[in-house]
């Protein structure tokens, strides 16, 4: 309570204490006093409020983040971290953390393109990290801030698509097949393969199918069902693949942008979907009809990675961040949450829950695994036919 | 001060010149800051070359418009404006419904009917059209009502087509024919509809030979701003669309995103504008020139 405050409560309790003042309008007033001062206290707070550090962090990097000026902006998928992952994260480095999400890797990269967005963490899906590179995006970084890098599962280190990993750490990363309701597909005598989508999906499910809006995705589901390599860069398949999404397409119900087809498949909106395995393992846990099924043909796989573009304001912070991310217990939080398997060894060693670490659409058994291929970048020189496929797709 | 206020007065009487340029001042420079800049910055990049992976390299060309004709753009073109024209024709329909009920039947708390036309506006476009998914899905709102009464067996696809799409952008941009048109009808002088009751005119002969042609101008200007917009609107075919009926807007967007071409999307974005444009022009011809933007006539 300040000075005036206590000021005007006083007057009114000596005004109580000789009867001027009937003990209602005291009461009544008091509340209102009370209403204003909290009030003001709350709006006053948002402006001032200051985070304080947790003892633990060593005081070199907390000088070093009180320099940058303790704040952090961080982009991420939709729905892709634990709720607690943040505010831990601010409290332990007293660091004011803006967390935003999108929705799709082309929105991610045409923001950074564009220049206007100071972002500090990123983070890019592997097969885009080489598009992000060449643009000269991306802030080299300093391993020596990266202990726990030690953490992470070797074949995801040192990939194609950043070596020696200058510019990327691995975060979560995932499979994109099929999800299907057993309650609407039980007897379909093609389970277990793409037909279930391209075949029985315009008998059976027709209005009912479900597609990601991820173009590599798509289109590679569609080469996987014809029989081809999921990274085919022969026109003439591309061009097939495209024929057979056209065909399938007055089917569909919508290509649904990031996280949005959870809630189709929970409500039963879908039945049969090209998906995520974090987004099917998250409408299973809602809707127990809801199955995984990584097709024989194969399915695609994708790591996300995390970056600091070359315009982030607080690149320090962005890398003690990065780490904690890093660090087996947070990274085991994260991956019991979203559905999506982490790439920390140490994390799936001694944290990840065991209902997640044997749930094949997290962590699939080695024979699965073999039928998973990890997208490639697109070469620069096919993108322009391999995007018209893709709006000749969406534009029919 | 009453001095300094001759002066200027004096001043700007001496030489009109001024007093022009103070007067149109403010709107020359809204003008040329928020049209004519960016349309010349997106004029400019659409000259430019695609470096590699999407990076822009300041070569200049004319390469990109070369590239334009594509009978994709066309067909999704026509679409849009097929589903534009329909939106405001609707719009028209509906807001001028609205716009005549308050204006004739409300008697009391007019602006609080006007303000609920306004009311949506105060939340975000996006939230609203979650709102529509909710409504209108398989197993939303709608179908389940309807369903539990027993009307529908099975439910009504009413999300991710051409008419959830046609839906959405009528919802977005009705407030945008309502105004004008309550506008112009506000101001509708009531003794000439007198004047025409006296000479023996049935209501709707009223209507038809006096209120209609002494609204026109709310029209037209009503429907440009509902049509301009609702050509390239993104937003409500990708999330009430399902991504299937793709618009100009995403066609455009996909340039910039997908192709990382921006020089390619600018050259279309701008092809987009010089066709509305011109589709603008004629429109004023036969709707009557300068009419379209006075919300009243004399």
């Amino acid at each position: 309570m300040d000075r005036q405050t206590r000021a005007q409560l006083d007057t009114w309790v000596e005004a109580l204490w000789q009867e001027r003042m009937t003990r209602r309008a005291f009461l009544q007033r008091g509340v209102g006093l009370g209403v204003a001062t909290s009030l003001l206290t709350e709006i006053v707070g948002l402006f001032t409020r200051q985070v304080a550090a947790e003892p633990g962090a060593s005081p070199q990097v907390l000088e070093r983040i009180k320099q940058e000026g303790k704040k952090l902006f961080v982009y991420n998928w939709e729905d892709y971290i634990h709720p607690n992952t943040i505010p831990r994260f601010a409290k332990e480095f007293g660091v004011q953390v803006t967390y935003d999400t999108f929705p799709s890797n082309e929105q991610l990269l045409a923001k950074l393109q564009a220049g206007g967005a100071k972002y500090d963490v990123i983070s890019p899906t592997h097969n885009f990290v080489p598009i992000y590179i060449a643009q000269g995006l991306l802030t080299p970084l300093h391993h020596e801030q990266l202990p726990n890098l030690q953490n992470v599962l070797v074949r995801f280190l040192n990939t194609p698509f950043d070596p020696g990993n200058t510019y990327t750490v691995p975060y979560g990363w995932g499979m994109t097949a099929l999800a299907h309701n057993t309650t609407y597909t039980q007897d379909d005598p093609r389970l277990g393969s793409w037909a279930l989508l391209f075949e029985s999906g315009p008998q059976r499910y027709s209005g009912k199918l479900g597609f990601t809006d991820e173009r590599e995705e798509v289109i590679a589901a569609a080469l996987q069902y014809l029989g081809y390599n999921a990274n085919s860069r022969t026109k003439d398949e591309l061009r097939q693949a495209g024929d057979i999404l056209l065909r399938v397409k007055p089917h569909v119900k919508a290509f649904y942008p990031g996280a949005e087809a959870k809630k189709a498949l929970i409500t039963e909106d879908i039945v049969v979907a090209h998906s995520w395995s974090g987004e099917t393992v998250k409408a299973q846990a809602k809707n127990p009809a809801v199955v995984w099924s990584l097709p024989k043909e194969g399915g695609t796989g994708w790591f996300d990675t995390m970056a600091i573009p070359k315009a982030a304001p607080h690149k320090f912070t962005a890398a003690v961040f990065i780490n904690y991310m890093l660090r087996p217990d947070v990274a085991a939080e994260n991956a019991n949450t979203t559905g999506y398997a982490t790439t920390n060894r140490v994390a799936i060693e001694q944290y990840v829950a065991p209902q997640v670490a044997n749930n094949p659409a997290i962590y699939p058994p080695a024979e699965a695994l073999a039928r998973v291929t990890f997208l490639e970048t697109i070469p620069d020189a096919l993108l322009p036919f391999y995007e018209d496929i893709w709006t000749r797709v969406l534009g029919a | 001060m009453q001095t300094w206020r001759r002066r200027l007065l004096g001043f700007l009487h001496r030489h009109p010149g001024w007093a022009v340029a103070l007067l149109l001042g403010p709107a020359v420079l809204w003008w040329l800051v928020l049209t004519l800049l960016p349309m010349g910055i997106m004029a400019y990049y659409s000259l430019l070359t695609r470096g590699p992976w999407g990076t822009i390299t300041y070569t200049l060309t004319l390469d990109n418009y070369r590239q334009v004709v594509d009978p994709v753009f066309l067909h999704i073109l026509v679409r849009s404006l097929r589903l534009a024209l329909l939106t405001t024709v609707l719009c028209l329909a509906g807001g001028y419904l609205l716009a005549y009920w308050i204006t004739f039947a409300v008697r009391r708390y007019k602006h609080l009917y006007l303000l609920l036309v306004i009311v949506p506006f105060w939340t975000s476009d996006l939230v609203r059209l979650y709102a529509w998914i909710t409504l209108l899905a398989d197993h939303g709102v709608l179908n389940n009502a309807l369903m539990t009464l027993g009307v529908l067996p099975a439910p009504w696809s009413l999300l991710y087509n051409e008419g959830a799409v046609l839906v959405g952008l009528v919802y977005t941009y009705l407030p945008f024919m309502v105004l004008p048109l309550y506008a112009s009808l506000e101001r509708l002088d009531r003794t000439v509809l007198e004047a025409a009751a006296d000479l023996g005119a049935t209501p709707a002969e009223r209507w038809y030979k006096v209120t209609l042609p002494l609204t026109k101008g709310g029209m037209l200007s009503g429907s440009v701003l509902v049509f301009v917009p609702s050509v390239g609107e993104f937003l409500v075919p990708e999330l009430l669309g399902g991504a299937k009926t793709m618009l100009v807007g995403k066609f455009i967007a996909l340039k910039f995103t997908g192709l990382r071409h921006w020089p390619l999307g600018a050259a279309y974005a701008l092809v987009l504008v010089t066709l509305i444009v011109l589709l603008l022009l004629v429109y004023f011809r036969l709707g009557g020139s300068t009419e379209a933007f006075q919300t009243h006539a004399t």
